[in-house]
This record gives structure tokens, sequence and C-alpha cells, in this order.
């Protein structure tokens, strides 16, 4: 089997799967789908680096698809946008090419036409042929330095907003034709493709910047072909001279001089005489119109044609040929540096192997430590229904039985955990507790956070169950807590003191493994039914400038709390209902945590999502 | 004197709060305006909404919707950093942050309080205080303005009240319970007699509002009395006539005659139903009640007729206190059966009194072509019982009309059940035997032909007094 790899056309529609998958409400369904793929796919294969991982999810995603194109919440997804995308870049090559090449020869055909038969006039062909592409060269690099340091946005850089027309343009052009039927879903899914490009400069940088920039040079190269043939042929088949002709009152010497600095690429080979005109060719070549050309040496005016066609190959062919090389390394490079850590790749890595977090799962796997050492947390024990990490029962016991189902024979079992060797070898926090979920399968581990809690639910909250939930449920290490919200600006100048510290005690003392899943996080406790206001957003914003660009910020929602009840219910049914008053009291106080209230969830996903941050993620405290 | 302090100042009240604590509804409540938007979304509100409250087109107080806050701690920060005069607090506040988005609905809320605007400061009681709710009250103090709280309890109870009293106790004159969505008309207005603790100055003015809501609610009931009286002559004493066509039975005209009759009475009712709800400024609210209520059904229907008016023996005492004319009701009577006897109007037709006839106009031939047709006329209806329904639907619409608070935009089931229970009571066999005997009489002068015209005037002038003050009664 051939080692797959992320290509330009990959990643857009794994792109496209996240966004559909962000439509589809029902998590137990993602949950078990996305389960039994790393159990039966990924897991075997031994991989464990996010890239790889991915990979493996995106391909078997699109096989189900293909093999049972369904319906899931009205959207095709046996559909890649990628693969259009990827058809689309393909024909904007070749017509580029094709455009090139023939806007090369008429350029040439236009200026040997106008010329008629007098001898070729040898720096009015370079001024019309490389000039403008030496300048071209010159203001686009301009521009890209600019960009790239930060002086101008990158959307801005000239000839690509226009390539990016282009590309929407044929992008529809061959959606259309090649399936009417379903249209309106092909069009949201070009729709999709353009966002996702559009929207992905953040997250990947200039991953989509450099197919445009390939198919530019490819213009350059074809162009500068189209030139150099037409010459070339013009010469064979047509006798023709060149000479030179200058307003300017150039001596002979100069001319001599300037062309011997324009051949130093190649002097050192095709020395004066051969690679280009010696002094002799070069008077002997001068055009002088009132004496006619019959004075001219034949020998003298064929000197030219060496250099012209040499010059040509220099400084038009080759540094497209090199930019054109280079823009295939980078955009290799890039594919090949892409993280996978924003939001919802990390939360489809979640979704993949948070099963595992079930006590159950323990007999699965021998070498994971046994579920008894969850005793380390009372609370957990006390109040097992509300143990989140038992939530999805039913699609575990779907899991174990596809396990099963695939892997029959003990000793397989071994053969399984062995990835989870590796990965306790990988994600080892020295610490006790962490221990607990040493099991937890690469590339997700347990990751030290900084929590901020609101001062108005830090006292009334069980800060021992928070941290509890956090590492069981959430995979969060709470290492430091910041009490917030009394002074903006001098909290989050403390946040950024303690995250520097952080970040730094885990650069020297931890050795960094390049996943981008071990960084420190830092989590946000909000209660939901707290409209979030501008004050909320602008602070998250700051907080992401003090923090590095890709830290997980992750807003822990948790409803409305329930303490109050607990009192009332106290009063009122104090005898008729004791159980109830039990349960009440023990939530209530013990827990302060309690469940999202879906509209408030979707109001903060809607205020959330003006920040558009890709590495912002929404937790629920308690699901 | 007291008209000029009106004349030259309205008072003026600003609606201030966090976002989503239900503003907007407060104001469309107390200003009876269903236009102004709410939403379960926070922020929708972006812009001052000034509701002028008019009664006879004079402008007599205005109510301002603002936008919630956004920026408390900010506004916090910069007002206690602030070290000019005092008065100017406000204005040189929006003056530096007018161009900055980031205090956008901060500048827009304190603009009407800058010019001089009471404040009602808007919280959910179902919720606790928090923070930043202790710093918008601080910002609200800052400004100096008279101020009263108002704890609108989205919830079912307001389970923090006791936090939130506690807490506005340091900050404001006057706190109230208010729940926009269920305040009835006596609520808002002991809402505004509060009002007149929160500044002196405004006292005699608050006071005059009062009096014109009071009397313009006064005025309102008289105008839904009158209107119902006419709605009931003018449908106890409907006729229809219609041609019998070429080819049709007798019959078969009677039943097309029935449907136009009970459709044309029905739309009598909806029409005069509409003039109410346009009375009490209901634009969006409507009495298109779920379809389980029976005041959606036909108002002809069997259930209608079970449900409503009054009880076999009422209806007995009702018709010997008018003295005759009670031929169908004591029929009814005599042979013991229930209402169902009446399920349909059609049965009434049925019983082959004065409702209906077939009147045969001579056939005239002239030269082969029919001339004369055959007539069947229909009506009046002029039944005791039909009155007394007609009574207790207008009472009932008018109860919700009345109870329907303007910023409440969904109809849910509650509705829907008080509405049932209140048609399982029957309101007008509640009426005392003074009402009783008007309506009796006033039935009796619109169903009989009388030649005295000032004897009829004074009846039914009697009988909107009646209703009118049944109206006031309901709450
Ligand atoms: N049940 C109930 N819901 C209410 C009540 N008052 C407001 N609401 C709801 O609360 C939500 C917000 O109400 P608004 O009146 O728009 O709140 P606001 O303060 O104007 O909000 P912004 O304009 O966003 O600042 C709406 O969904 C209302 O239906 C109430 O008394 N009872
Ligand atoms: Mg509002």
């Amino acid at each position: 089997m051939k080692k797959a790899k992320w290509t330009l056309g990959r990643i857009i529609d794994f792109e496209y799967c996240l966004r559909q998958d962000m439509t589809i409400s029902d998590d137990n369904y993602l949950k078990k789908r996305d389960t039994e793929i790393y159990i039966n796919q990924i897991l075997p294969s031994g991989l464990t680096s996010p890239s790889e991982i991915f990979l493996i999810w995106l391909e078997s995603i699109r096989k189900t698809a293909n093999e049972n194109p369904v319906r899931i919440n009205d959207t095709h997804r046996n559909f890649s946008p990628g693969n259009m995308y990827e058809e689309c870049l393909g024909l904007l090559r070749v017509i580029f090419l094709i455009a090139g090449f023939m806007a090369g020869i008429s350029v040439c055909l236009a200026f040997f036409s106008y010329t008629g038969h007098q001898p070729l006039n040898v720096s009015w062909f370079l001024a019309i042929t490389l000039f403008p592409q030496l300048c071209l060269i010159m203001v686009l690099s301009g521009f890209f330095l600019a960009s790239r340091s930060g002086f101008m946005q990158q959307k801005r850089f000239v000839p690509y907003p226009f390539l990016g027309f282009v590309i929407k343009q044929s992008l529809m052009m061959l959606s259309r034709k090649s399936l009417e039927k379903i249209s309106s879903e092909k069009i949201d899914a070009v729709e999709a493709t353009l966002a996702i490009i559009n929207e992905g400069k953040q997250v990947y940088g200039l991953l989509f910047f450099w197919p445009l920039f390939i198919i530019m040079q490819l213009f350059g190269i074809a162009f500068n072909a189209g030139i150099l043939l037409s010459t070339i042929s013009r010469i064979l088949f047509f006798d023709t001279a060149f000479g030179w002709q200058s307003t300017l009152q150039m001596s002979a010497d100069m001319v001599y001089k300037v062309v011997s600095m324009v051949a130093i690429p190649w002097r050192w080979i095709l020395p004066a005489g051969t690679g280009f005109p010696d002094i002799d060719q070069i008077i002997g070549s001068r055009i002088v119109l009132k004496d006619g050309i019959y004075h001219l040496a034949t020998n003298d005016l064929v000197s030219w044609w060496p250099f012209m066609c040499l010059t040509i190959v220099f400084y038009g062919l080759l540094p497209r040929i090199i930019m054109f090389l280079s823009g295939l390394v980078c955009l290799e490079k890039s594919l090949e540096q892409q993280k996978f850590d924003h939001r919802e790749c990390s939360r489809l890595l979640r979704r993949m192997v948070m099963y595992d977090a079930v006590p159950d799962s323990g007999k699965q796997l021998p070498h994971a430590p046994s579920i008894e050492k969850l005793s380390h947390a009372p609370e957990l024990s006390h109040t097992p229904e509300q143990t989140p990490i038992i939530s999805d029962t039913t699609a575990v016991s779907d899991i174990q039985a596809a396990n099963t189902h695939k892997k029959p024979s003990d000793t397989s079992g071994h053969e399984a955990a062995d990835p989870y060797k590796q990965s306790s070898a990988i994600s080892d926090f020295k610490d006790a507790s962490s221990s607990l979920l040493g099991h937890i399968p690469p590339p997700i581990k347990i990751t030290p956070c900084i929590a901020l809690v609101p001062e108005d639910i830090y006292e009334a909250m069980d800060k021992e169950f928070f941290m509890e939930l956090m590492k069981t449920r959430h995979l969060y290490d709470v290492r430091k807590t910041v009490v917030v919200g009394i002074d903006f600006e001098k909290e989050l100048e403390y946040v950024q003191t303690e995250y520097a510290t952080a970040v730094n005690v885990k650069k020297t003392k931890e050795k960094p493994d390049g996943f981008g899943y071990d960084n420190w996080s830092v989590v946000m406790l909000q209660e939901a039914w707290q409209p979030p206001i501008r004050e909320t957003l602008n602070f998250i914003k700051s907080l992401r400038k003090v923090l590095d660009k890709k830290t997980r910020i992750i807003v822990a929602l948790t409803g409305r709390h329930v303490e109050t009840y607990k009192e009332h219910a106290k009063t009122e049914y104090t005898e008729t209902n004791s159980t109830d008053l039990n349960y009440n009291t023990k939530h209530g106080s013990t827990s302060f945590f309690t469940p999202v209230d879906t509209s408030d969830w979707e109001i903060w996903k809607t205020k959330l999502s003006t920040i558009a941050d890709p590495w912002l993620v929404m937790e629920k405290v308690i699901q | 004197m007291d008209k000029h302090v009106i004349m030259e100042k309205i008072p003026e009240f600003a609606i201030i709060g966090h976002p989503n604590e239900g503003k907007s509804s407060v104001v469309s409540t107390l200003a009876e305006d269903d236009t102004v938007k709410i939403s379960p979304m926070p922020g929708e509100t972006v812009v001052c909404q000034i509701l002028p409250v008019l009664i006879d087109g004079q402008e007599i107080i205005r109510f301002t919707d603002t936008p919630g806050f956004q920026n408390p701690r900010e506004t916090l920060a910069w007002m206690k950093n602030y070290s000019g005069p005092d008065e100017l607090l406000l204005k040189t506040f929006i003056d530096t942050h007018c161009n900055n988005p980031d205090f956008k609905d901060e500048c827009e809320l304190l603009t009407p309080v800058a010019r001089g605007a009471g404040i009602i400061f808007v919280v959910d009681g179902s919720r606790p205080v928090r923070q930043t709710d202790r710093i918008e009250m601080e910002i609200l103090r800052m400004t100096g303005r008279p101020r009263m709280s108002i704890v609108n309890c989205k919830g079912n109870e307001p389970v923090h009240l006791n936090q939130w009293q506690n807490e506005f106790r340091k900050h404001f004159n006057s706190i109230r319970q208010f729940n926009a969505h269920k305040a009835t008309w006596s609520e808002r207005i002991d809402l505004l007699e509060s009002l007149k603790g929160v500044d002196q100055d405004w006292q005699p003015a608050i006071a005059m509002v009062i009096e014109k809501f009071k009397e313009d609610w006064k005025h309102r009931n008289r105008l839904a009395a009158a209107m119902t009286t006419e709605m009931l002559e003018h449908i106890l004493t409907f006729t229809m006539t219609e041609n019998i066509g070429e080819s049709e039975t007798f019959n078969d005209a009677k039943i097309r005659l029935q449907k136009q009759f009970i459709k044309k009475i029905e739309a009598m009712e909806r029409l005069t139903h509409e003039k109410i709800r346009k009375l009490f400024k209901h634009n969006i609210f409507d009495c298109t009640l779920p379809s389980n209520s029976l005041l959606h059904e036909d108002l002809f229907s069997e259930k209608t007729w079970q449900f409503l008016g009054l009880s076999p023996g009422e209806v007995a005492i009702a018709a010997g206190m008018v003295g005759g004319a009670t031929g169908v009701v004591i029929d009814v009577i005599a042979a013991g059966i229930t209402f169902g006897v009446f399920s349909a109007i059609g049965g009434i037709l049925g019983a082959g009194s004065a409702l209906l006839s077939g009147r045969r106009i001579a056939d005239i031939t002239f030269k082969g072509v029919k001339l004369g047709k055959d007539q069947v006329k229909m009506g009046p209806v002029c039944n005791l019982q039909l009155m007394y329904i007609l009574l207790d639907r207008m009472m009932i619409f008018h109860g919700s009309i009345i109870n329907w608070a303007h910023s409440r935009r969904e109809i849910d089931e509650s509705v829907a059940d008080d509405i049932t229970a209140n048609l399982k009571k029957g309101f007008s066999s509640g009426w005392n035997d003074k009402t009783k005997k008007v309506c009796s009489r006033f039935f009796q002068s619109v169903c009989t032909k009388s030649r005295f015209k000032y004897k009829k005037q004074q009846i039914r002038e009697e009988m909107e007094q009646v209703l009118f003050s049944v109206l006031e009664k309901q709450v």
C-alpha cells in the first residue's frame, strides 16, 4: 500500500467533512462513527500523529460515503469538493500554459512584423519581451516581501484575488457541467470550498496561495518559451539581421560594457563573440538611419542572436523555472507542516478517542491502569450518575462489539494495545493523578492548562470536582487557577506571566514532540446563561493576544446554578420528597455544575463565532 | 397649572439593564406597544427607541427602550477616574466615547439619561446577582438620576428575589416586581404609582399620567360596551332573503341560505372583536386561539351551545322576567330536552317558528317568460340564548385581550387553558339580577317592533351602561 499523503484536495475534503459534521446535531451518531473508525482502522495501523490519523479518518469517511451515498442532514456525502478543486487547478494549469505560450508568440510576431525588413533592433526587442517581465517580478517580490513582513495583507497581493475569482468561476462551471441534478448542493459545496480557501488562511497559512503562485509561474515559463521559440524559428527560417540603435548618445564601448555585464551568467562558457557580440561586432551592427544598412557586415548583424536568446533564457525563463520549482517545494513543505490542531480537528480527535475514558474499557486494554485508581476522586464514586465519562455507554458497547467482531482472538488484543504502551511513554506526566488516564491513546493526552474562573462562582463551586471533571471528561489538567472578573487588565497580565513561565518550563524540561496537542491551554469557565457581552468577547480577544496564536482557549460553559433551588426544596418538600431533596442537595452544593441550556449554547456559539478564532473551543462542563 | 407641567416637560423614563433581561418587554408592556422588537438573542436592541404614550393624541409620558450594557467594567472604570463636574459626567463620557465601537451601546443607553430621563433598571429575578450587575448598578448610581428597579422574572419563580432586593437597597429609590409578560392593567398602574416615589419633582406629572391612564381605560371599556350593544342589535335583528334558483328545491335553498346566514353572523361578531382588539392596541395578539379552545370553534357548533350561556333553569328565569316571547325556550324546558336541541342554528330554524318563511310570489308568466321567483327568508334569530352566548364570548375575548401583555408575542398552552376554563364558567350566569334584567329588557326591546324610538334609545343606553360596569369589573 503506498503511503497516502495530504494534498490540497484532501485538505479541502477534510475541511468539508468537518463542516458537514458541524451541521449534525446528533453527537452520539458522530461519536459512534468516529470511535469506530478509530478502533477499526487507526489503532491497528499504529499511527499516532494527528495528520496521519485524520488522513485515515478522511479516507474511511469518503469510502463509506462512496459505498452508500446517504443523505445525512440533507447533504451529499459522496461528493468531493477536493477533487473538483484539483480538477479545476489542473484545468487552469493547462489553460495558463497555453495562454502564456500564445502570448509569448504573439508578442514576438507583433514585434517582428512591425520591424519588417530592417534589421531587428535588439534593444527594442529586449525592452518589449524582457523588461516588463523583470519589472513584474520585482513588483511581485516587493509585494511578497511586504506581505510576509506584515506590511500588507496577503489578500491584497495583486494578481491573486483575480486568480481566486477565476478559480471560483471555473469551479462553478465545472460543477454545473458535471452534475446538474443536485446542483444546489453542488453550489453549496463550491461555496464551502471557497470559504475553506478563504477562511483557511488563519489555519493553513499560505497553503492555498501556492497553487496560484505555481500557476502564475507556469504562465511565465510558457510565455518565455513562446518568445524563445518564435525568435529561434524566425532566425532559422528567415534571414534575420540584428542591429542596435540608440537615440541616446551611446558609444559602442558603452554598449559593449552593458552587454557583457548582462552576459555575466553565461560569459564563462560562451565568451564574447559567441555568447554575446564583441566590441567589433557591436560597432559593425550599429544602425545609423541616414547611412542605410548596406554598409553593415552580415557577420556582425548575426552575432546578436545568441545573446538575445540567452538573455531570454537566463532572465526570463530560468527565474520562472526556479520560482516554479520553489513554489512546488513550498507547497509540499506547507502540506507537510500542517499540524491539524485547530478547533474542529481537536473536537474530532476527542470524539474518536474519548470512549477510552469509560471504566469498562479497562478490561479491554490490558496495559491500561485499572479503573480502581479512579477512587482517587471521591466525587466520582459518590455520584456516578453524574460522572460524564460514562455518558455514552451505547456507543461504547457498539464499539466493543465492533472490536470483538474484527479481532476475535485473544492475542490480537495485545497487538491492539501496543500503541497504548507507546502512548504512555509519550504522554508521561509525572504526577500521580495523571496516570489515572495514562491509557488514553495518542495523540490525545491530558494537557496542562490554566483555568480562569469568574470570581462570582469561584467561591460557590466545588473546585476539586471541577478539576476532576476537566481531567476526566475533557483531559485538561488544571495546574493553575486564576480568579477573574475584578480587574481584567491585571488578570490578563497575570495570566500572561503564568503562561509564559508554564510554557518555558515545558520547553526546557519536557521535550517538544511537535504535535501541538501537548501545549498548554487556557480554560475559561463561564456561566452559559449569562449572555456573552462585548466585554467578554474583548476579554477573550485580549487573552489571545497574551497567549500564543495557537494556544487553545477553551470556553467551558455550565448551566444555571441550582443551589438556591435546593434551599427552596428544603422548605417546601421537607418530608414529602426526601429523595429528590437529596439529589438536589448533592448536586446543588457539591458540584455546582449543571448542563447547559441549548438556547444558551446556541447564543454563545453565535457570539463566539464572531471572534473567528480557530483555536477557540467551546465545551460543556457537563453534558 | 398642572397641565402646564405636563406640557413643558414630559416625564421620560429610560429602561436600562443587562442584555436580554427583558427591557424591551417591559417597555412594550408599559407603553402598550407590540411593535417593540423582542428576541431571545441578547443584543437585539441596538439603538434607543422612544415610545411615547399618547392619550387623545397628546403625549403624556415617554418610555425609552435602550440597548443592554456591553462594556460595564471599562465604563465604570472611566467614570471613577472622571474628575470634572458631576453634572457633566454623562455628557463627557458620551463625547469621549461616541466613536469607540467598544462603547457604542453604553453611549447609546446613557444618552436618554444624559438628557434627563429617569432610570428604570430591569433585572431578571430568576437568576442570581453577579459582579457585572453590581457594576451596572454602580454606573447608574454615579449618574445621579432618579432611579427605580424592576425585577422582571423570566423564569417561573423569582428564586433570587431576596438577593436582588438586598443589592437594590443600596442603589435604588424604589423596587418593584413586575412581570413583563404577565402584567395586567392594574399592575401597570401600580408600577406608575411607584414611579411617583422615584422623584419628587415628577409627582404631580405622574399623578396626572395615572389619572389619564385611568380615564383612558374607562373610555375604552365604554366604547367596547357600545360596540357590543350595537353588535347585539345587528345580529339579533339580522334577516336575509334569497331567491330560490331555477332548479333548486326549497330545501336546498334553505340549507344554502342557512350557511350564508351563519357566516354573516359570525362575520359581524368577528368585526366587533376586531374593533375591540384595536381599541386595546393589540396588533399582533389575536384570539385566533389553538383549536382546542372553544372560542375558536364555530359559534353555532354543538360545543359552543353546550358550554356557553345560561343553564336551562336560568334561561327559564330570564325568560320569565321577559314575560312572553319565550315560546321556544319554554318548549324546550317542557320537553325536558337538554341544549342538544339547539346544537345548531338549524335546530332553531327547524323548530318551525317564524324564523323561516318561504314565500311564493305568484307565478306570472308573460309570453312564456317567468317573472316571479320563489324566495326564502331567514331571521331574525331573536333568541335570548344566542344573545347570552354572544355576550359571554365577548367577555372572554375582552378578558384575554386586556390581560395580554403587549410584550408577549407567542401564544402558549396556558392561554388556551385559561379560556377553556372561562368558557365552562360562563360569565353571564354570574351576573346579578339587575344586570340580567337590563339584558332581558334590551333583548325584548330589540326583538319587538316598538314605535317608541325614544324608549328604545333609553333601553339601549341602559344596556351599554350595564355592560360597561361589567367590563370594568373584568380583570
Ligand atoms: N417568560 C418570560 N420571558 C420573558 C419575560 N421578559 C422577557 N422575556 C424573554 O426574554 C427574552 C429577552 O427579552 P427582551 O425584552 O428582548 O430583552 P432585552 O433586555 O430588550 O434584550 P436586549 O435588547 O437584547 O438587550 C425574550 O425572549 C423574551 O421573550 C418575562 O417576563 N417572562
Ligand atoms: Mg431589547
